[in-house]
């Protein structure tokens, strides 16, 4: 059995609250992870970002499929065609990174304020940001939906998160480690991330 | 047979069997910049005999998120209106589709400005912009961003066929070469630039954003 943490209200966690986070997340993991599409070339406008935390960085893998992401379904045009591929970026947690972090952002899904469209994701960052535990995923994002889940993997983690959220998140069992489910026909899939299989 | 090459910051897994694949990660924004927007210029401006411009008519800037201001393409508009040829409005185009909406009937039209691709108006474009998606370099976020004072989306047509077309909007860049000569020029010079070329499956019917122009005029 396994089970899934749902945010009902991701977007509540937000400055104090991402800042304990943030701490919690970067004392008990050892890897996080950034996503870019591979043909969506809006999205690679986070060069200066990338350079920044270029001394960080893991390894970066190409995959057909990631949390949230699909590849031979995502194209820049909107047409089902292309083989399409994502880029996943890891990187070492440690206390400088998550001082970049607390510097250029003020929530899990990097927004940023416009005075027209209030918040907008912010592309001048990576997005969809991941954290690893001992190789197995932990919290996963998906900004375009403005998604989080958490894994819990000891009591304490699950503590934590009971205390952090109050009542704004609901509990999955899933069947198996892989669950898939549809939002706009899409198959969201990929629920459990082991990254042994990407050389870790 | 024709396919559309799309132009990439990576090149996609080679083997289809392959799960993941390391790479080294591409930090440039993603742009044909300086002279290899110019050698891409002159190839196409020499074998090329039409280009267009389009401008869809409810339209926001994806970075400042603000709709644009139609007045303040005019200075661009009339340095080449002199190349001018047509200008229609269309559902569909290069990268473009309108929706239908219940009464089976187009929703959002875009405007399509059909230019003759002549040595004055590329050198005309090259005075105006260094990059193939006209964007500008600004100081306050130290990069190339959308630009919204001009018209974009530039496409060239060789032989009423489309042969590159861009949308600026979406970044994105497809090639659609007849020999295997065309298709070679456009992947010696984006490999200086690293970027590669993917390959889509066959042009069929309207899809893959393949246009033509007799279908227009």
């Amino acid at each position: 059995m396994f089970k899934e943490y749902r945010f009902t209200n991701p977007h509540s966690i937000e400055n104090g609250k991402y800042k304990e986070l943030l701490d919690y997340l970067f004392q008990e993991c050892d890897v996080l992870s950034f996503c870019e599409l591979g043909s969506y070339q809006l999205w690679f406008q986070a060069e200066n970002f990338m350079k920044k935390i270029e001394k960080f960085r893991i390894k970066s893998i190409q995959v057909k499929e990631w949390h949230g992401w699909f590849s031979p379904l995502i194209t820049c045009t909107g047409s089902t065609d292309f083989d399409t591929y994502i880029i996943v970026h890891f990187y070492k947690c440690c206390e400088e990174l998550k001082n970049i972090l607390l510097e250029s952002t003020t929530d899990l899904f990097f927004t940023k304020y416009d005075s027209y469209y209030n918040h907008t994701i912010d592309f001048s960052i990576l997005q969809d940001i991941c954290f690893f535990k001992n190789n197995k995923i932990f919290v996963v994002t998906l900004t375009h939906e403005g998604m989080c889940n958490f894994y819990p993997q000891s009591d304490f983690d699950l503590q934590f998160i009971k205390d952090m959220l109050k009542g704004t998140y609901c509990e999955i069992e899933l069947q198996h480690s892989k669950s898939y489910y549809s939002i706009y026909n899409y198959n969201y899939n990929y629920n459990c991330i082991d990254i042994t299989k990407y050389g870790f | 047979m024709k396919r559309r090459y799309l132009l990439s910051k990576y090149k996609p897994l080679l083997n289809s069997k392959e799960n993941f694949k390391e790479i080294t990660p591409n930090m440039k924004n993603f742009n044909v910049i300086g002279e290899n927007f110019k050698e891409l210029l002159n190839y196409l401006f020499s074998n090329c005999n039409v280009i267009s411009f389009s401008n869809a008519y409810v339209y926001e800037d994806i970075y400042t998120r603000k709709l644009k201001d139609k007045k303040d393409f005019n200075k661009f508009s009339k340095d080449i209106e002199k190349y001018h040829i047509k200008t229609f409005d269309t559902p569909y185009w290069h990268c473009y589709f309108a929706y239908l909406n219940e009464n089976e009937e187009y929703e959002g039209y875009i405007q399509v400005s059909l230019y003759k691709a002549t040595e004055e108006l590329k050198n005309i474009i090259l005075e105006y912009t260094d990059n193939l998606f006209f964007e500008i370099l600004s100081n306050e976020y130290n990069r190339y961003i959308v630009n919204p004072k001009t018209l974009e989306d530039i496409c060239f047509f060789k032989n009423d066929e489309l042969l590159l077309g861009t949308s600026s909007m979406s970044k994105s860049c497809s090639i659609y070469p007849n020999t295997a000569k065309e298709l070679n020029f456009f992947k010696n010079l984006f490999e200086k630039d690293s970027y590669s070329l993917i390959t889509p499956r066959e042009i069929w019917d309207k899809r893959n954003d393949y246009i033509c122009l007799k279908d227009f005029l």
